[in-house]
Protein backbone atom coordinates (compact mmCIF):
# COMPACT_ATOMS: atom_id res chain seq x y z
CA UNK A 1 0.00 0.00 0.00
CA UNK A 2 3.19 1.91 0.14
CA UNK A 3 2.74 2.64 -3.44
CA UNK A 4 -0.73 3.87 -3.16
CA UNK A 5 -0.34 6.26 -0.70
CA UNK A 6 2.87 7.73 -2.89
CA UNK A 7 0.55 7.78 -5.58
CA UNK A 8 -2.18 10.03 -3.63
CA UNK A 9 0.59 12.21 -2.23
CA UNK A 10 1.57 12.99 -5.83
CA UNK A 11 -1.86 12.90 -7.06
CA UNK A 12 -2.89 15.29 -4.81
CA UNK A 13 -0.37 17.73 -5.07
CA UNK A 14 -0.54 17.85 -8.84
CA UNK A 15 -3.47 18.87 -8.54
CA UNK A 16 -3.50 20.92 -5.79
CA UNK A 17 -0.89 22.85 -7.61
CA UNK A 18 -2.83 22.93 -10.74
CA UNK A 19 -6.08 23.88 -8.40
CA UNK A 20 -3.50 27.35 -7.10
CA UNK A 21 -3.04 28.49 -10.83
CA UNK A 22 -6.78 27.94 -11.20
CA UNK A 23 -7.54 30.32 -8.89
CA UNK A 24 -4.88 32.96 -9.12
CA UNK A 25 -5.57 33.06 -13.14
CA UNK A 26 -9.44 33.05 -12.73
CA UNK A 27 -10.04 35.70 -9.54
CA UNK A 28 -13.20 37.49 -11.51
CA UNK A 29 -14.78 34.18 -12.38
CA UNK A 30 -17.84 33.16 -10.45
CA UNK A 31 -17.18 30.57 -8.09
CA UNK A 32 -18.19 28.42 -5.83
CA UNK A 33 -17.86 29.58 -1.92
CA UNK A 34 -14.69 27.69 -1.17
CA UNK A 35 -14.97 24.56 1.06
CA UNK A 36 -13.41 24.80 4.01
CA UNK A 37 -10.03 22.74 4.38
CA UNK A 38 -10.18 19.71 6.83
CA UNK A 39 -14.11 20.20 7.29
CA UNK A 40 -16.57 17.70 5.39
CA UNK A 41 -18.43 19.55 2.38
CA UNK A 42 -21.91 20.07 2.24
CA UNK A 43 -24.31 17.81 -0.13
CA UNK A 44 -25.50 21.29 -1.52
CA UNK A 45 -21.44 23.04 -2.05
CA UNK A 46 -20.70 19.34 -3.32
CA UNK A 47 -23.35 20.02 -6.24
CA UNK A 48 -22.15 23.66 -6.26
CA UNK A 49 -18.71 22.71 -6.54
CA UNK A 50 -18.95 20.14 -9.42
CA UNK A 51 -20.97 22.33 -11.65
CA UNK A 52 -18.59 25.32 -11.04
CA UNK A 53 -15.25 24.20 -10.32
CA UNK A 54 -14.95 20.32 -11.28
CA UNK A 55 -11.50 20.43 -11.69
CA UNK A 56 -10.95 21.68 -8.12
CA UNK A 57 -13.04 19.58 -6.05
CA UNK A 58 -10.93 16.27 -5.94
CA UNK A 59 -7.88 17.61 -4.42
CA UNK A 60 -10.55 18.84 -1.31
CA UNK A 61 -11.76 15.22 -1.41
CA UNK A 62 -8.17 13.82 -1.15
CA UNK A 63 -7.52 15.52 1.93
CA UNK A 64 -10.97 14.81 3.47
CA UNK A 65 -12.62 11.98 4.53
CA UNK A 66 -12.75 9.37 2.01
CA UNK A 67 -15.82 7.61 3.46
CA UNK A 68 -18.48 10.28 4.35
CA UNK A 69 -17.46 12.11 1.08
CA UNK A 70 -18.17 8.85 -1.25
CA UNK A 71 -21.35 8.45 0.88
CA UNK A 72 -22.39 12.37 0.20
CA UNK A 73 -21.70 11.45 -3.65
CA UNK A 74 -23.72 8.43 -3.82
CA UNK A 75 -26.89 9.81 -1.88
CA UNK A 76 -26.59 12.43 -4.56
CA UNK A 77 -26.57 10.25 -7.56
CA UNK A 78 -29.05 7.95 -6.11
CA UNK A 79 -31.35 10.55 -5.68
CA UNK A 80 -30.74 12.20 -9.15
CA UNK A 81 -31.08 8.74 -11.07
CA UNK A 82 -34.40 7.98 -9.20
CA UNK A 83 -36.10 11.45 -9.39
CA UNK A 84 -34.55 10.82 -13.26
CA UNK A 85 -36.31 7.14 -13.08
CA UNK A 86 -39.58 8.91 -11.54
CA UNK A 87 -39.80 10.61 -14.92
CA UNK A 88 -38.93 8.30 -17.39
CA UNK A 89 -41.56 6.05 -16.06
CA UNK A 90 -44.60 8.67 -16.17
CA UNK A 91 -44.68 7.46 -19.41
CA UNK A 92 -46.50 4.58 -18.69
CA UNK A 93 -47.39 5.39 -15.42
CA UNK A 94 -48.93 2.53 -13.20
CA UNK A 95 -46.61 0.65 -11.78
CA UNK A 96 -43.66 1.80 -13.77
CA UNK A 97 -43.57 4.88 -11.39
CA UNK A 98 -41.32 2.30 -8.87
CA UNK A 99 -40.40 0.28 -11.57
CA UNK A 100 -38.28 2.99 -13.38
CA UNK A 101 -36.27 4.74 -10.88
CA UNK A 102 -35.62 1.30 -9.26
CA UNK A 103 -34.05 -0.29 -12.81
CA UNK A 104 -32.48 3.14 -13.65
CA UNK A 105 -31.00 3.45 -10.38
CA UNK A 106 -29.34 -0.32 -9.78
CA UNK A 107 -28.44 -0.46 -13.65
CA UNK A 108 -26.43 2.40 -13.70
CA UNK A 109 -24.54 1.14 -10.26
CA UNK A 110 -24.33 -2.24 -11.96
CA UNK A 111 -22.69 -0.64 -14.98
CA UNK A 112 -20.04 1.08 -12.73
CA UNK A 113 -19.53 -2.21 -11.07
CA UNK A 114 -18.83 -3.98 -13.73
CA UNK A 115 -16.74 -0.74 -15.62
CA UNK A 116 -14.96 -0.06 -12.69
CA UNK A 117 -11.99 -2.74 -12.83
CA UNK A 118 -11.74 -1.67 -16.40
CA UNK A 119 -11.43 2.14 -15.76
CA UNK A 120 -8.64 1.62 -13.29
CA UNK A 121 -6.78 -0.22 -15.21
CA UNK A 122 -6.98 1.82 -18.25
CA UNK A 123 -6.14 5.02 -15.78
CA UNK A 124 -2.72 3.07 -14.57
CA UNK A 125 -2.30 2.69 -19.33
CA UNK A 126 -2.83 6.11 -19.56
CA UNK A 127 0.03 6.49 -16.85
CA UNK A 128 -1.95 8.45 -14.62
CA UNK A 129 -1.22 8.84 -11.05
CA UNK A 130 -4.12 7.45 -9.34
CA UNK A 131 -4.53 5.12 -6.47
CA UNK A 132 -7.08 2.80 -6.16
CA UNK A 133 -9.51 4.86 -3.34
CA UNK A 134 -8.70 8.08 -5.68
CA UNK A 135 -10.27 6.15 -8.70
CA UNK A 136 -13.44 5.11 -6.75
CA UNK A 137 -13.81 9.06 -5.54
CA UNK A 138 -13.23 9.89 -9.20
CA UNK A 139 -15.63 7.61 -10.55
CA UNK A 140 -18.38 8.07 -8.05
CA UNK A 141 -18.21 12.66 -8.45
CA UNK A 142 -18.15 12.22 -12.59
CA UNK A 143 -21.48 10.13 -12.41
CA UNK A 144 -22.54 12.64 -9.58
CA UNK A 145 -22.47 14.92 -12.25
CA UNK A 146 -24.09 13.25 -14.73
CA UNK A 147 -27.08 12.52 -12.01
CA UNK A 148 -27.47 16.32 -11.60
CA UNK A 149 -27.52 17.60 -15.28
CA UNK A 150 -30.04 14.79 -15.54
CA UNK A 151 -32.21 16.19 -12.63
CA UNK A 152 -32.02 19.57 -14.75
CA UNK A 153 -33.46 17.74 -17.40
CA UNK A 154 -36.50 16.49 -15.52
CA UNK A 155 -38.84 19.23 -16.67
CA UNK A 156 -37.79 18.96 -20.08
CA UNK A 157 -38.54 15.02 -20.37
CA UNK A 158 -41.63 15.34 -18.10
CA UNK A 159 -43.09 17.76 -20.71
CA UNK A 160 -42.30 15.32 -23.40
CA UNK A 161 -43.17 12.38 -21.08
CA UNK A 162 -46.97 14.10 -20.72
CA UNK A 163 -47.09 14.94 -24.42
CA UNK A 164 -46.33 11.91 -27.29
CA UNK A 165 -46.92 8.76 -27.35
CA UNK A 166 -44.28 7.02 -29.07
CA UNK A 167 -42.12 5.07 -26.80
CA UNK A 168 -39.46 5.29 -29.96
CA UNK A 169 -39.20 8.96 -29.92
CA UNK A 170 -39.75 9.03 -26.03
CA UNK A 171 -36.48 6.51 -26.17
CA UNK A 172 -34.60 8.86 -28.14
CA UNK A 173 -35.47 12.43 -26.43
CA UNK A 174 -34.09 10.02 -22.82
CA UNK A 175 -30.77 8.94 -25.44
CA UNK A 176 -30.29 12.21 -26.37
CA UNK A 177 -30.18 13.38 -22.15
CA UNK A 178 -28.21 10.36 -21.25
CA UNK A 179 -25.27 11.20 -24.01
CA UNK A 180 -25.40 14.80 -22.89
CA UNK A 181 -25.27 13.96 -19.16
CA UNK A 182 -22.53 11.47 -19.73
CA UNK A 183 -20.43 13.63 -22.17
CA UNK A 184 -20.34 16.43 -19.61
CA UNK A 185 -19.54 13.36 -16.85
CA UNK A 186 -16.66 12.21 -18.86
CA UNK A 187 -15.23 15.14 -19.49
CA UNK A 188 -15.25 15.52 -15.68
CA UNK A 189 -13.48 12.32 -15.29
CA UNK A 190 -11.00 13.03 -18.35
CA UNK A 191 -10.46 16.65 -17.01
CA UNK A 192 -9.31 15.40 -13.14
CA UNK A 193 -7.11 12.45 -15.10
CA UNK A 194 -5.30 14.92 -16.63
CA UNK A 195 -4.56 16.62 -13.63
CA UNK A 196 -3.29 13.29 -12.20
CA UNK A 197 -0.47 13.21 -14.48
CA UNK A 198 -1.86 11.15 -17.84
CA UNK A 199 0.31 11.46 -20.46
CA UNK A 200 -2.24 9.36 -22.89
CA UNK A 201 -5.82 9.71 -22.81
CA UNK A 202 -6.60 7.46 -25.72
CA UNK A 203 -7.05 4.51 -23.13
CA UNK A 204 -9.33 6.25 -20.93
CA UNK A 205 -11.45 7.40 -24.07
CA UNK A 206 -11.86 4.41 -25.28
CA UNK A 207 -12.58 2.86 -21.61
CA UNK A 208 -15.88 5.55 -22.28
CA UNK A 209 -16.90 4.56 -25.06
CA UNK A 210 -16.62 0.68 -23.82
CA UNK A 211 -18.63 2.26 -20.63
CA UNK A 212 -21.23 4.45 -22.67
CA UNK A 213 -22.19 1.30 -24.87
CA UNK A 214 -22.55 -0.75 -21.17
CA UNK A 215 -24.65 2.04 -20.41
CA UNK A 216 -27.01 1.85 -23.33
CA UNK A 217 -26.96 -2.26 -23.16
CA UNK A 218 -27.82 -2.00 -19.59
CA UNK A 219 -30.50 -0.43 -20.01
CA UNK A 220 -31.83 -3.14 -22.77
CA UNK A 221 -31.14 -5.78 -20.58
CA UNK A 222 -33.40 -4.52 -17.85
CA UNK A 223 -36.08 -3.31 -20.50
CA UNK A 224 -38.97 -1.96 -20.32
CA UNK A 225 -38.20 1.03 -18.77
CA UNK A 226 -40.68 3.46 -20.55
CA UNK A 227 -43.16 1.10 -21.81
CA UNK A 228 -44.64 -1.96 -19.90
CA UNK A 229 -44.26 -5.51 -20.13
CA UNK A 230 -45.84 -8.46 -18.13
CA UNK A 231 -43.18 -9.95 -16.64
CA UNK A 232 -40.40 -7.25 -14.71
CA UNK A 233 -37.62 -8.40 -16.54
CA UNK A 234 -37.20 -9.25 -20.32
CA UNK A 235 -37.28 -12.85 -21.03
CA UNK A 236 -35.91 -12.68 -24.13
CA UNK A 237 -32.39 -11.61 -24.63
CA UNK A 238 -31.34 -9.06 -27.27
CA UNK A 239 -28.06 -6.50 -27.60
CA UNK A 240 -29.12 -2.99 -27.74
CA UNK A 241 -29.32 -1.90 -31.16
CA UNK A 242 -31.77 -4.74 -32.02
CA UNK A 243 -34.13 -3.74 -29.71
CA UNK A 244 -33.91 -0.58 -30.87
CA UNK A 245 -34.97 -1.54 -34.08
CA UNK A 246 -37.79 -3.52 -32.70
CA UNK A 247 -38.78 -0.08 -30.91
CA UNK A 248 -38.97 1.59 -34.55
CA UNK A 249 -40.89 -0.87 -36.02
CA UNK A 250 -43.85 -0.68 -33.04
CA UNK A 251 -43.51 2.83 -34.00
CA UNK A 252 -44.55 2.06 -37.56
CA UNK B 1 11.52 -12.01 -1.32
CA UNK B 2 8.87 -9.52 -0.61
CA UNK B 3 6.49 -9.18 -3.09
CA UNK B 4 3.40 -6.27 -3.47
CA UNK B 5 0.93 -7.51 -5.77
CA UNK B 6 -0.72 -4.35 -6.13
CA UNK B 7 1.77 -2.16 -6.29
CA UNK B 8 3.46 -4.32 -9.18
CA UNK B 9 0.80 -4.56 -10.96
CA UNK B 10 0.27 -0.57 -11.23
CA UNK B 11 3.68 -0.83 -12.64
CA UNK B 12 2.99 -3.20 -14.77
CA UNK B 13 0.14 -1.13 -16.24
CA UNK B 14 2.23 2.37 -16.29
CA UNK B 15 4.85 0.38 -17.92
CA UNK B 16 7.22 2.87 -17.91
CA UNK B 17 10.63 1.58 -20.04
CA UNK B 18 12.53 2.11 -17.14
CA UNK B 19 10.88 0.82 -14.36
CA UNK B 20 9.75 -2.45 -16.38
CA UNK B 21 13.77 -2.72 -17.58
CA UNK B 22 14.49 -2.58 -13.70
CA UNK B 23 12.21 -5.88 -13.71
CA UNK B 24 14.11 -7.70 -15.90
CA UNK B 25 17.55 -7.26 -13.54
CA UNK B 26 16.47 -6.67 -9.61
CA UNK B 27 14.83 -9.65 -8.17
CA UNK B 28 13.63 -10.98 -11.31
CA UNK B 29 12.45 -14.44 -10.47
CA UNK B 30 9.85 -13.28 -7.81
CA UNK B 31 9.07 -10.55 -11.08
CA UNK B 32 8.81 -13.31 -13.33
CA UNK B 33 6.64 -15.61 -10.59
CA UNK B 34 4.07 -12.10 -10.92
CA UNK B 35 3.97 -12.38 -14.12
CA UNK B 36 2.94 -16.26 -13.68
CA UNK B 37 0.24 -15.13 -11.02
CA UNK B 38 -1.01 -12.26 -13.40
CA UNK B 39 -1.26 -14.44 -16.35
CA UNK B 40 -3.19 -17.33 -14.67
CA UNK B 41 -5.45 -15.46 -12.87
CA UNK B 42 -6.17 -11.97 -15.71
CA UNK B 43 -6.52 -14.70 -18.82
CA UNK B 44 -8.20 -17.19 -16.19
CA UNK B 45 -10.93 -14.73 -15.91
CA UNK B 46 -11.16 -13.83 -18.94
CA UNK B 47 -11.48 -17.62 -20.14
CA UNK B 48 -13.99 -18.31 -17.46
CA UNK B 49 -16.25 -15.59 -19.08
CA UNK B 50 -15.95 -16.80 -22.64
CA UNK B 51 -16.46 -20.22 -21.99
CA UNK B 52 -20.08 -19.47 -19.66
CA UNK B 53 -22.11 -18.45 -23.02
CA UNK B 54 -21.74 -22.34 -23.33
CA UNK B 55 -22.00 -24.25 -20.69
CA UNK B 56 -20.51 -23.76 -16.87
CA UNK B 57 -17.83 -26.51 -17.44
CA UNK B 58 -16.87 -24.92 -20.68
CA UNK B 59 -16.03 -21.99 -18.64
CA UNK B 60 -13.57 -23.89 -15.82
CA UNK B 61 -12.32 -26.00 -18.60
CA UNK B 62 -11.70 -22.04 -20.61
CA UNK B 63 -10.31 -20.91 -17.15
CA UNK B 64 -7.17 -23.52 -17.54
CA UNK B 65 -6.27 -23.74 -20.73
CA UNK B 66 -6.41 -19.80 -21.67
CA UNK B 67 -3.59 -19.70 -19.41
CA UNK B 68 -2.32 -22.53 -20.45
CA UNK B 69 -2.30 -21.54 -23.35
CA UNK B 70 -0.34 -18.46 -22.92
CA UNK B 71 2.62 -20.17 -20.97
CA UNK B 72 3.13 -23.14 -23.04
CA UNK B 73 3.39 -20.82 -26.04
CA UNK B 74 5.97 -18.66 -24.05
CA UNK B 75 7.66 -21.49 -22.94
CA UNK B 76 7.75 -23.63 -26.46
CA UNK B 77 9.29 -19.99 -28.25
CA UNK B 78 11.41 -19.01 -25.75
CA UNK B 79 14.80 -20.61 -26.84
CA UNK B 80 13.94 -19.26 -30.51
CA UNK B 81 12.83 -15.78 -28.98
CA UNK B 82 16.11 -15.25 -27.27
CA UNK B 83 18.11 -16.22 -30.58
CA UNK B 84 15.92 -14.79 -32.62
CA UNK B 85 16.98 -11.23 -30.40
CA UNK B 86 20.66 -12.20 -30.37
CA UNK B 87 20.66 -12.47 -33.98
CA UNK B 88 18.87 -9.34 -34.84
CA UNK B 89 21.39 -7.61 -32.83
CA UNK B 90 20.24 -7.40 -29.33
CA UNK B 91 22.15 -6.62 -26.28
CA UNK B 92 19.94 -8.88 -24.48
CA UNK B 93 20.23 -12.74 -23.04
CA UNK B 94 17.78 -15.91 -23.63
CA UNK B 95 16.44 -14.83 -20.45
CA UNK B 96 16.01 -11.56 -20.56
CA UNK B 97 14.31 -12.13 -23.66
CA UNK B 98 11.85 -14.73 -22.20
CA UNK B 99 11.23 -12.44 -18.97
CA UNK B 100 10.41 -9.27 -21.66
CA UNK B 101 7.72 -11.71 -23.21
CA UNK B 102 6.26 -12.90 -20.12
CA UNK B 103 5.66 -9.18 -18.95
CA UNK B 104 4.36 -8.55 -22.35
CA UNK B 105 1.81 -11.72 -21.96
CA UNK B 106 1.26 -10.82 -18.09
CA UNK B 107 -0.03 -6.82 -19.35
CA UNK B 108 -2.14 -8.61 -21.96
CA UNK B 109 -3.93 -10.82 -19.29
CA UNK B 110 -4.16 -7.83 -16.69
CA UNK B 111 -5.97 -6.07 -19.64
CA UNK B 112 -8.24 -8.80 -19.96
CA UNK B 113 -8.70 -9.63 -16.48
CA UNK B 114 -10.60 -6.32 -16.13
CA UNK B 115 -12.24 -6.42 -19.24
CA UNK B 116 -13.68 -10.27 -17.81
CA UNK B 117 -17.02 -8.71 -16.08
CA UNK B 118 -17.52 -6.62 -19.07
CA UNK B 119 -17.31 -9.81 -21.30
CA UNK B 120 -19.64 -11.97 -18.76
CA UNK B 121 -22.21 -8.92 -19.03
CA UNK B 122 -21.95 -9.39 -22.91
CA UNK B 123 -22.19 -13.18 -22.53
CA UNK B 124 -25.87 -12.58 -19.78
CA UNK B 125 -27.23 -10.46 -22.81
CA UNK B 126 -26.15 -12.90 -25.68
CA UNK B 127 -29.05 -14.99 -26.90
CA UNK B 128 -28.90 -18.64 -25.23
CA UNK B 129 -27.27 -21.62 -27.20
CA UNK B 130 -30.93 -23.05 -27.19
CA UNK B 131 -32.38 -19.78 -28.93
CA UNK B 132 -33.51 -19.35 -32.44
CA UNK B 133 -30.71 -16.78 -32.55
CA UNK B 134 -27.93 -18.78 -31.55
CA UNK B 135 -25.40 -18.79 -34.27
CA UNK B 136 -25.65 -15.09 -34.34
CA UNK B 137 -24.66 -15.05 -30.47
CA UNK B 138 -22.20 -17.12 -31.63
CA UNK B 139 -20.99 -14.35 -34.26
CA UNK B 140 -20.69 -11.88 -31.97
CA UNK B 141 -19.20 -13.63 -28.90
CA UNK B 142 -16.69 -14.28 -31.71
CA UNK B 143 -15.80 -11.51 -32.95
CA UNK B 144 -15.93 -9.41 -29.70
CA UNK B 145 -12.99 -11.51 -28.41
CA UNK B 146 -10.89 -11.27 -31.07
CA UNK B 147 -11.68 -7.72 -30.85
CA UNK B 148 -10.77 -7.75 -26.84
CA UNK B 149 -7.97 -9.90 -27.33
CA UNK B 150 -6.45 -8.15 -30.04
CA UNK B 151 -6.68 -4.28 -27.91
CA UNK B 152 -4.97 -6.34 -24.85
CA UNK B 153 -2.40 -8.16 -27.42
CA UNK B 154 -2.23 -4.59 -29.37
CA UNK B 155 -0.92 -2.53 -25.82
CA UNK B 156 0.93 -5.31 -24.72
CA UNK B 157 2.81 -5.31 -27.45
CA UNK B 158 3.35 -1.43 -27.86
CA UNK B 159 4.79 -1.21 -24.53
CA UNK B 160 7.34 -4.23 -25.30
CA UNK B 161 8.09 -2.35 -28.28
CA UNK B 162 8.80 0.77 -25.61
CA UNK B 163 11.01 -1.50 -23.81
CA UNK B 164 13.14 -3.28 -26.49
CA UNK B 165 13.69 0.09 -27.66
CA UNK B 166 15.25 1.77 -23.95
CA UNK B 167 17.07 -1.85 -24.15
CA UNK B 168 18.74 -1.58 -27.33
CA UNK B 169 18.88 1.93 -28.08
CA UNK B 170 17.21 1.55 -31.00
CA UNK B 171 13.76 1.80 -32.83
CA UNK B 172 14.26 -0.31 -36.04
CA UNK B 173 15.83 -3.41 -34.06
CA UNK B 174 12.91 -3.31 -31.45
CA UNK B 175 11.06 -3.41 -34.18
CA UNK B 176 12.66 -6.32 -36.11
CA UNK B 177 12.62 -8.31 -32.92
CA UNK B 178 9.27 -7.55 -32.02
CA UNK B 179 7.73 -8.77 -35.24
CA UNK B 180 10.40 -11.71 -35.04
CA UNK B 181 8.53 -12.87 -31.76
CA UNK B 182 5.10 -11.93 -33.03
CA UNK B 183 5.34 -14.05 -35.91
CA UNK B 184 6.92 -17.17 -33.63
CA UNK B 185 4.14 -16.88 -31.39
CA UNK B 186 1.48 -16.73 -33.98
CA UNK B 187 3.30 -19.72 -35.58
CA UNK B 188 3.14 -21.75 -32.07
CA UNK B 189 0.71 -20.11 -30.47
CA UNK B 190 -2.08 -20.13 -33.40
CA UNK B 191 -1.82 -24.24 -33.36
CA UNK B 192 -1.78 -24.61 -29.43
CA UNK B 193 -5.00 -22.91 -29.74
CA UNK B 194 -5.90 -25.57 -32.33
CA UNK B 195 -4.89 -28.33 -30.50
CA UNK B 196 -6.40 -27.22 -27.07
CA UNK B 197 -9.92 -26.46 -28.92
CA UNK B 198 -12.71 -25.93 -27.87
CA UNK B 199 -12.68 -22.62 -26.53
CA UNK B 200 -15.37 -20.37 -26.95
CA UNK B 201 -17.48 -23.73 -27.88
CA UNK B 202 -19.55 -24.43 -30.89
CA UNK B 203 -22.98 -24.40 -29.68
CA UNK B 204 -23.72 -28.00 -31.46
CA UNK B 205 -20.70 -29.87 -30.18
CA UNK B 206 -20.65 -31.28 -26.78
CA UNK B 207 -18.92 -29.37 -23.63
CA UNK B 208 -15.19 -30.83 -23.47
CA UNK B 209 -12.02 -30.04 -22.24
CA UNK B 210 -10.42 -31.43 -26.02
CA UNK B 211 -11.65 -32.18 -28.49
CA UNK B 212 -12.04 -36.39 -29.51
CA UNK B 213 -9.44 -35.47 -32.32
CA UNK B 214 -7.10 -32.38 -31.45
CA UNK B 215 -4.11 -33.22 -33.45
CA UNK B 216 -6.25 -33.47 -37.17
CA UNK B 217 -5.43 -30.55 -39.45
CA UNK B 218 -4.00 -27.15 -38.31
CA UNK B 219 -4.77 -23.75 -37.40
CA UNK B 220 -3.34 -22.48 -40.72
CA UNK B 221 -4.87 -25.06 -43.28
CA UNK B 222 -8.26 -24.07 -41.24
CA UNK B 223 -7.63 -20.45 -42.11
CA UNK B 224 -6.70 -21.04 -45.33
CA UNK B 225 -9.97 -23.39 -45.92
CA UNK B 226 -12.38 -20.53 -44.37
CA UNK B 227 -10.94 -18.00 -46.67
CA UNK B 228 -11.25 -20.09 -49.80
CA UNK B 229 -14.51 -20.89 -49.06
CA UNK B 230 -15.62 -17.60 -48.76
CA UNK B 231 -14.32 -16.01 -52.23
CA UNK B 232 -15.04 -19.23 -53.98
Amino acid sequence: MKQEERTSEKAVQSVASVETTKENANNGSIKPPPIPRGTTPTLIQIVEALLKSPETIISRFCKGNFGIITLKFLAILSLGFIAYGLVAGSFSMGRQLWIAPLKIWMGLLATAAICFPSFYIFACLGEAQLSLKQAFVVMSASLTLVSILLIGFMPVALVFSTSTNSIACMGFFHLVFWFISIGFGMRFLLGVLNQCESKNSFYIKFWIVIFFITTLQMMTAIRPIIGTSDSIFPIEKKFFLENWGDALKIKD
Amino acid sequence: MKLNLWENLVELCRGEPKVLASWLDDDWRAKLLLAVVFIVFGSGAYGMSIGLWRAPEQAIYVAVKFPLLILLTTLGNGFLNGMTAQLLGAKMSFVDSFKAVCLSFALASVILGALSPLSCFLVYNAPGIYSDQVQKAHVVIILSDVFVIAFAGGVANLRLFNLLKHLNNSGALAARILFSWLAGNLLLGGQLSWIMRPFIGTPSAPVEFIRNNPLDGNFFETVWHLCWNLFN
